[in-house]
């Protein structure tokens, strides 16, 4: 377990002191994947480097986080870019055993082990051979999740692991993080913008919001409203999971039906600036199990829909 | 698995071609030795002319070892300062050393200090000014946490450098002028076992301190952030890069002039064919290539004509610049 209390997180820049988090109490216990959330330019990357040892924290220096930055408990995987055209995969997973090593870099029987459970572990045994400027850039963050978990240390913090991936990577990687989380009771923390990732994976959330960490599990910060108060602008409501439009056309349009069909259908007509309502002598459409009517008209898609209103108000 | 055994073959390769081109250059040169007087001069020493033991054991062999010790010298400095500035553009000469030494040479050159018949007078000149700009760039490495940066000062403190010997060279006579001119060709020829010595210690210590550094250099590209969390000593490893690289240029270019190029294209052709993430292997590789490569220039210095031998430092940036270009040209891109 890892705590510190009152923390206070920012740089300073010309004789200013630019405060990002403001007298923050953080605790992180062992098993947990931890989703640290906020927008950009809030203090994640700055926090987690703060935490780890390499910035200094503005209130002074910290016992806590000296020992842990310290006693090579801890793993990172940050954004830095790494510039080797010589590395191989094997390589640079090779030197989170650096601390173990003497000067001549004899790998023991120990460190070999580590590192090829790390490679087996995430998956790597087909690339370890291959030049880390070669591989995709999702290989190359799992590469480097690796080189944490051939650390073997209890804490991994990740900065923005899943940036530049695509869905299926992004999940990947997340899912991963989570198993090693659960299943070796590592502690890691994971700052992130996957709002749904870490929704649905994340064993507790920090949400950075007004220069304090509102810390919880995601479905307490949900229904406290706070996520929907970090995030005015994500286009939709967490709590009540509406999706929010603002109706442009002063055009309503009465809907009959039900099921998903329904609601898609009111999407499609809000999203385009539509209001619906429960009565419009003008528009009324009704849902049936594989079309749409209007009237006499029949229609398949809710694009032709669409370009029959559309036709509609412009003939009148 | 580690990249280690599969480049040993390399190795072995260029330490075989490190001898042959070792003897060819005792055997090729301005004048025709007889081999069989050169087999004699050589190994046996007693039953030679004594014109033949002179060009073998005075010239041509302290020439094959100068050219062999600053090669690699050069070549190591070069490999380390690219490693630190993670930067393929690096050689020895970034930090400004090589100016620094051309100025202490040009200030013993046109302020008249006699030069004529104390060369020696000429090389302390240049390791003094090669120094005096590592002690400059010393406490600066302290406060400057950039590769970049740091880089950029190198550059300005060359160029501080030339303007200083510009006005040298603007206010100063023909002769003094022209005894610079050949200082900046280089020169291989001028070495006495003695300086071959210091050049040989210069060597010797460059290399310890890479190798008590390799841990340290192979961590390099993960940059300080993880260097940091890995408990690498970041500030005692750079110094120790930049301890070592300022031994090898400055040692070497006191004694044999501010030779380009093959400090700044060895390493850099060796990491491209090794593709060796360890430094023990490029450490190593490095210093061999090094002195193929000015052996090699060196013996070319015979070819373009018969009777005079050209500067070393043309012959090394005529047939270097050619070869890196192919390079750069097959491989698309080069980078450290």
């Amino acid at each position: 377990m890892f705590c510190v209390d009152k923390l206070s997180v920012g740089y300073h820049k010309e004789e200013q002191t630019i405060l990002l988090l403001n007298e923050v109490d953080v605790i992180l216990k062992p098993g947990e994947l931890i989703c640290l959330l906020g927008s950009n330019g809030c203090g994640k990357s700055t926090l987690l480097k703060t935490l780890a040892g390499l910035h200094p924290p503005l209130n002074g220096s910290n016992e806590s986080i000296n020992s842990l930055h310290q006693s090579n408990n801890l793993a990172l995987v940050l954004t830095e870019k790494i510039v080797s055209t010589s590395a191989t995969v094997w390589d640079l997973i090779s030197t989170a055993r650096y601390p173990h090593l003497n000067w001549r870099i004899t790998f023991q029987e120990k460190d070999l082990q580590a590192i090829q459970f790390a490679i087996a572990r995430v998956g790597l045994n087909n690339i370890q051979d291959r030049f880390i400027h070669e591989i995709s850039d999702g290989q190359l963050q799992l590469t480097l999740i690796a080189r944490a978990l051939a650390q073997e240390t209890s804490f991994i913090f990740l900065d923005e692991p899943t940036a530049h991936l695509d869905l299926n990577n992004r999940m990947d990687v997340m899912l991963l993080l989570r198993s090693l989380a659960h299943q070796f009771g590592k502690t890691i923390l994971v700052s992130t913008h996957e709002l749904d990732l870490a929704l649905q994976l994340a064993d507790r959330l920090w949400v950075v919001y007004n220069q304090k960490i509102e810390n919880g599990l995601p479905e307490d910060l949900v229904l406290s409203g706070l996520l929907d108060q970090a995030f005015p602008r994500k286009g939709f409501d967490l709590k009540t999971g509406e999706m929010k439009y603002e109706p442009t056309k002063n055009i309503h349009i009465e809907l009959k039906g039900e099921g998903y069909r329904y609601l898609w259908t009111k999407n499609a007509l809000q999203r385009t600036g539509y209001t619906i309502t429960e009565f419009s002598p003008r528009f009324s459409i009704i849902i049936s199990d594989d079309k749409w009517l209007i009237g006499d008209n029949s229609f398949t898609t809710l694009h032709s829909i669409l370009h029959f209103i559309e036709q509609e108000i412009i003939r009148s | 698995m580690p990249s280690a055994p599969k480049n040993r073959s390399k190795l072995i390769f260029l330490i075989f071609l490190l001898l042959v081109v070792a003897v060819a250059h005792v055997a090729i040169g301005g004048s025709s030795v007889p081999s069989s007087e050169l087999i004699n001069a050589l190994f046996f020493k007693n039953d030679v002319q004594l014109v033949w033991q002179q060009i073998v054991w005075d010239l041509r062999v302290p020439r094959m070892l100068t050219a062999l010790l600053a090669g690699a010298s050069l070549s190591l400095a070069g490999l380390q300062m690219q490693t630190l500035f993670r930067n393929p553009l690096a050689g020895p000469d970034v930090l400004g050393l090589t100016a620094g030494a051309g100025l202490g040479v040009g200030i013993c050159i046109f302020l008249g200090i006699s030069f004529s018949f104390f060369i020696p007078l000429m090389s302390l000149f240049a390791f003094g000014g090669a120094f005096l700009v590592f002690i400059l760039i010393l406490p600066m490495t302290r406060y400057i946490k950039d590769q970049t940066a740091l880089l950029l000062i190198g550059v300005m403190i060359s160029a501080l450098g030339s303007a200083l010997l510009g006005i040298l060279q603007f206010t100063s006579g023909s002769d003094e002028l022209q005894s610079y001119v050949l200082w900046t060709f280089g020169s291989l020829g001028s070495t006495t076992y003695y300086e071959l010595f210091i050049l040989l210690a210069g060597l010797i210590l460059g290399i310890i301190l890479a190798f008590a550094n390799t841990k340290n250099m192979n961590a390099w590209p993960l940059g300080d952030a993880y260097l940091k969390n890995l408990a690498i000593p970041v500030k005692r490893a750079r110094l120790l890069m930049i301890v070592s690289a300022s031994i090898l240029t400055g040692i070497t270019t006191a004694y044999c002039g501010p030779i380009a190029f093959v400090g700044l294209s060895t390493p850099l052709l060796v990491r491209n064919w090794f593709r060796d993430f360890n430094h023990e292997n490029l450490i190593v590789a490095s210093c061999l290539c090094g002195s193929i490569v000015l052996i090699v220039c060196d013996l070319s210095t015979h070819l373009f004509s018969a009777h005079v031998a050209i500067p070393i430092n043309v012959a090394t940036s005529l047939l270097g610049a050619p070869v890196v270009i192919f390079f750069i040209v097959r491989l698309k891109k080069i980078s450290i």
